[in-house]
């Protein structure tokens, strides 16, 4: 916490709504903020507990009605079809029931598959029929809930009162990514849920919970990984049957890598082949064998591994994973990489070796307190201050913009032939979170967004969200320049002089002034 | 004083298609209309999938399920995977080479770190900002135009680099462009931007296939640019890699693809062009228990189009046994990939190999020059 004098001296110089934009999804036209350090209070305040989570409520007409059915929302796409009713907008808070979502789709893909080669081969007239049971399968258990995502968080971010506690969310969200290329929609929402009810914890208790998580698993390969010696590979080899009977070790070395340690920890394949078999066993969602966290003994590899010189035993096969977590989380490294990436998204490419170091500090003192280490960032945030800028990746901006403007629609309405969702404007300009194109996540280096086709799209976007916007006029686009950027001259003629309302939006949101923080 | 709309356009003509350059007259004739595709293999080529070395007796024991067969023949040790048909055609015409158990010397298996030395051609990861392609094309004084979101590290170093992919969005009028680029004119590192930015006029499909028409169109202009990029990504195939069909072969079939349409609509100018391969890292050379492969370290490149001098496959062939393999299980290095990519810059560009070794690889001096590539 900032002390003293010099916290007062730090308080004439940032003002709330810088604060709000940088560590948070800014302020609307009309949002009353409090003062700088009321609103870091609050900040402070909103990372200690898990904030309630329910956007449908903001955009209700009727937010008060306790029965989710009855809730008076805009109409969403695929909603109200045969296969999906309002109550699948929420996210499947019950991770069993989100692993049966996901069975559900597997098994009437499979289904529909084979009946369509079966009509294929007969040249049945009611092949049409068929692809398109397919299709709509794929929108139900792919699209639909990817998209349910999206929605749901980025109503919260525009609306919500927790964007703070967001941000960090969104955060490790993009530390811990999955794509939707290699994970089924149906456990994105718990997983994304999983590792928000994690964020009082502390750094281990994260790590394992999106490690063994069906999604992870999933996504990784691990769930298809099989200890060699382990009993299900020595059935499977008599037996003569096709399943596997070695080990992947994809998650294995991203665990490493990316997760935690670093490469610069300087471990070895024998440490990756190691974690590679501590990590048999887990991701057992299917078929039906396993502990409550899907954990299958059999197909666990039996044996010591050692990983960066710490040992793990079989005595308990399943205890094996939490002892890596918790060992690889209190790791020098592991703080050292933490702490880089969050004063790289927070503060600046270019943070103070001071600040990094504090919340290096702050994560080896507290043994990786989330609350504390979220608590040190804003800190460093508030310490760096202004003169430190982040060109803002496309999603946070489009969220910034949208919140600016107070604009929320969950459909676009399909005026000019163009696309229809969110999902694809997100596309559009650069960064949909569920096509995040490797493990690695989105990159957070401010010259891999600014490119002349990742800009040209942003000014596109603005355009069309300002042809929203002009449809009533009650953002006012030379108001909000002035509560922005006040001083700065260029901008605020600009905006002022610009031809039309719409070019004045435009210019506001494509600024460098808006585009930075 | 601000350009319009239309000067401004015209203005991106220049610096990304080469006018305006006073140093161009000087480059030599035979090269001044060579053009370079280059195709980023992301995720890890498997060379011992692409270019299956059948006369090695190991081979057979360490592939199973990923085991190519009816693959088509090369020489008397190499074959081609069957779905390159293309790519085997230009071999018998002389039109492509490959260059095998080759990579970067990185060998810490990491996609992150990999791509990274790829592109920067450093010797470490994440050791220098800039790309050995942007680099050289600074040294040649050459503008770039990468057909990928967002530019890739490959293409840094030059200040003549702009990107572009198809978007849907509908476009803006010219006056609101003009307007923000009056606020980003204040700010270095949006000033550059204006100038480069591009008007999707060519309407095309976001395909791998679109993308390298358009490049290929571009690139077969009199005065058209002299580099494109195609990123590939999708070779990292831990599980259910298939062999003669399936997902590594699917890829090894997009970008037969891709030649097939490159050389098609490059008309006469084919016969001065080539297509270079580059990719992080190889994969593990045996199987693993999902019917895929692991990360490894070397991997094949291939070259294709009328500038290849010759077909052949070079390679120090190293050996499939366990005891020849990288810690028993990665396809070892006998040849620096950088010295297939000095020799690709020198001779597509017309630079020295002293001034590539020194300015382009930071001091890396290869083994030979490998005669790939015509002089």
């Amino acid at each position: 916490m900032v002390k003293g004098g010099f916290k007062r001296l730090l308080y004439m110089a940032i003002s709330s709504e810088w604060l709000s934009r940088k560590l948070g999804y800014g302020f609307s036209f009309d949002e009353k903020l409090s003062p700088p350090d009321k609103w870091i209070e609050n900040a402070r305040n909103q990372v200690t507990s898990i904030p309630n989570f329910d956007p449908w409520r903001l955009i209700a007409k009727n937010p008060e009605e306790k029965n989710f059915e009855k809730l008076d929302i805009p109409t969403f796409p695929f909603v109200n079809s045969d296969q999906l009713s309002k109550k699948d907008l929420r996210y499947p808070i019950n991770l069993g029931q989100a692993v049966n979502l996901y069975k559900q789709g597997v098994n009437e893909e499979e289904r529909l598959r084979k009946l369509n080669t079966k009509s294929m081969n007969k040249n049945s007239p009611d092949l049409s029929k068929k692809v398109a049971a397919l299709n709509s399968n794929y929108i139900r258990y792919h699209r639909f809930p990817w998209l349910r995502d999206t929605v749901t968080r980025g109503i919260d971010n525009i609306l919500g009162s927790s964007p703070v506690f967001n941000r960090f969310w969104h955060f490790w969200i993009n530390h811990f990514s999955l794509n939707k290329d290699d994970c089924r929609g149906e456990l994105f929402g718990n997983y994304y849920l999983t590792l928000r009810s994690n964020l009082n914890k502390k750094f281990e208790d994260l790590l394992f919970e999106a490690i063994w998580h069906p999604a992870m698993q999933q996504f990784l390969q691990n769930s298809q990984s099989v200890g060699p010696n382990s009993k299900s590979a020595k059935w499977s080899r008599e037996s003569g049957d096709d399943g596997p009977t070695s080990i992947n070790e994809n998650l294995a070395r991203e665990m490493l890598e990316l997760y935690t340690v670093t490469p610069s920890a300087g471990y070895t394949q024998a440490d990756v082949t190691a974690a590679v078999y501590i990590l048999t066993g887990w991701g057992s969602f299917w078929p039906n064998e396993h502990s409550s966290r899907y954990f299958n003994s059999n197909r666990s590899e039996p044996g010591i591994f050692s990983v960066l010189g710490k040992s793990y035993d079989d005595t308990d096969l399943e205890r094996r994973l939490p002892a890596l977590c918790r060992d690889l989380a209190r790791h020098p490294m592991t703080a050292k990489n933490i702490a880089r990436k969050l004063a790289q998204h927070f503060i600046s490419d270019n943070a103070p070796e001071e600040s990094i170091k504090e919340i290096e500090k702050t994560f080896i003192k507290s043994g990786g307190s989330l609350i504390a280490v979220h608590q040190a960032v804003i800190d460093q945030v508030v310490k760096a201050g202004p003169s430190y800028r982040k060109f803002m990746a496309p999603a946070l901006w489009f969220w910034q913009i949208h919140r600016a403007s107070r604009y929320f629609p969950p459909v676009f309405i399909p005026s000019f032939n163009e696309l229809l969702y969110i999902d694809d404007m997100l596309f559009e300009i650069g960064q949909l979170h569920s096509r995040s194109p490797q493990p690695n996540g989105w990159s957070d280096s401010d010259h891999d967004w600014i490119t002349p086709e990742y800009l040209e799209r942003r000014i596109r976007y603005a355009n069309r969200l300002a042809v929203y916007l002009s449809r009533d006029e009650q953002f006012d686009p030379k108001a909000y320049v002035e509560r922005l950027h006040g001083t700065e001259e260029n901008l605020v003629n600009l905006v002022r002089r610009s031809d039309s309302y719409k070019t004045a939006c435009n210019i506001l949101f494509c600024s460098y002034q808006f585009l930075e923080v | 004083m601000f350009l319009s709309r239309r000067n401004f356009l015209k203005t991106i003509a220049g610096s990304v298609f080469l006018y305006g350059y006073p140093e161009l007259s000087k480059a030599s004739n035979n090269t001044e209309n060579r053009r370079l595709l280059l195709i980023l293999l992301r995720g890890g080529l498997d060379g011992l999938t692409a270019v299956p070395p059948t006369g090695d007796k190991n081979l057979n024991s360490i592939r199973s399920s990923t085991f190519v067969d009816n693959a088509l023949h090369l020489d008397s040790f190499f074959s081609l995977h069957p779905i390159m048909t293309y790519l085997h055609a230009a071999y018998k015409e002389d039109n492509a080479a490959i260059v095998h158990a080759t990579s970067f010397p990185y060998t810490g298996r990491s996609h992150f770190e990999g791509q990274n030395v790829m592109e920067t051609g450093a010797d470490k990861p994440h050791a220098i900002e800039s790309g050995w392609l942007g680099r050289a094309m600074s040294v040649a004084n050459l503008g770039s135009l990468a057909f990928s979101l967002p530019i890739p590290i490959i293409l840094r170093g030059n200040n003549n680099t702009t990107n572009h992919y198809p978007s849907e969005l509908i476009g803006v009028p010219s006056t609101v462009y003009d307007q923000i680029f009056r606020n980003w004119e204040t700010r270095d590192n949006l000033k550059e931007i204006i100038y480069k930015l591009d008007k999707r006029s060519l309407a095309m499909r976001r395909s791998p296939g679109a993308l390298v028409s358009f490049a290929t169109n571009q690139l077969s202009l009199d005065n058209g640019p002299k580099v494109g990029i195609v990123d590939l990504v999708g070779f990292d195939t831990h599980a259910e890699q298939g062999n003669k069909s399936g997902k590594h072969a699917d890829m090894l079939g997009q970008l037969d693809n891709l030649i097939q349409m490159f050389r098609s609509q490059m008309g006469d100018k084919w016969n001065d062009s080539l297509v270079v391969t580059v990719t992080e890292f190889g994969r593990t050379a045996k199987e693993n228990g999902t019917k895929g492969t692991d990360h490894g370290w070397a991997s094949c490149i291939f070259l294709v189009g009328g500038l290849v001098s010759k077909a052949k496959v070079v390679s120090d062939w190293p050996g499939l046994s366990t005891s020849s393999l990288y810690e028993g299980r990665d396809l070892k290095l006998t040849i620096d990939a950088r010295d297939v990519y000095s020799e690709v810059v020198s001779k597509v560009f017309g630079l020295d190999p002293a001034q590539v070794s020194r300015d382009v690889f930071l001091g890396y001096k290869p083994m030979k020059d490998w005669g790939l590539i015509k002089s």
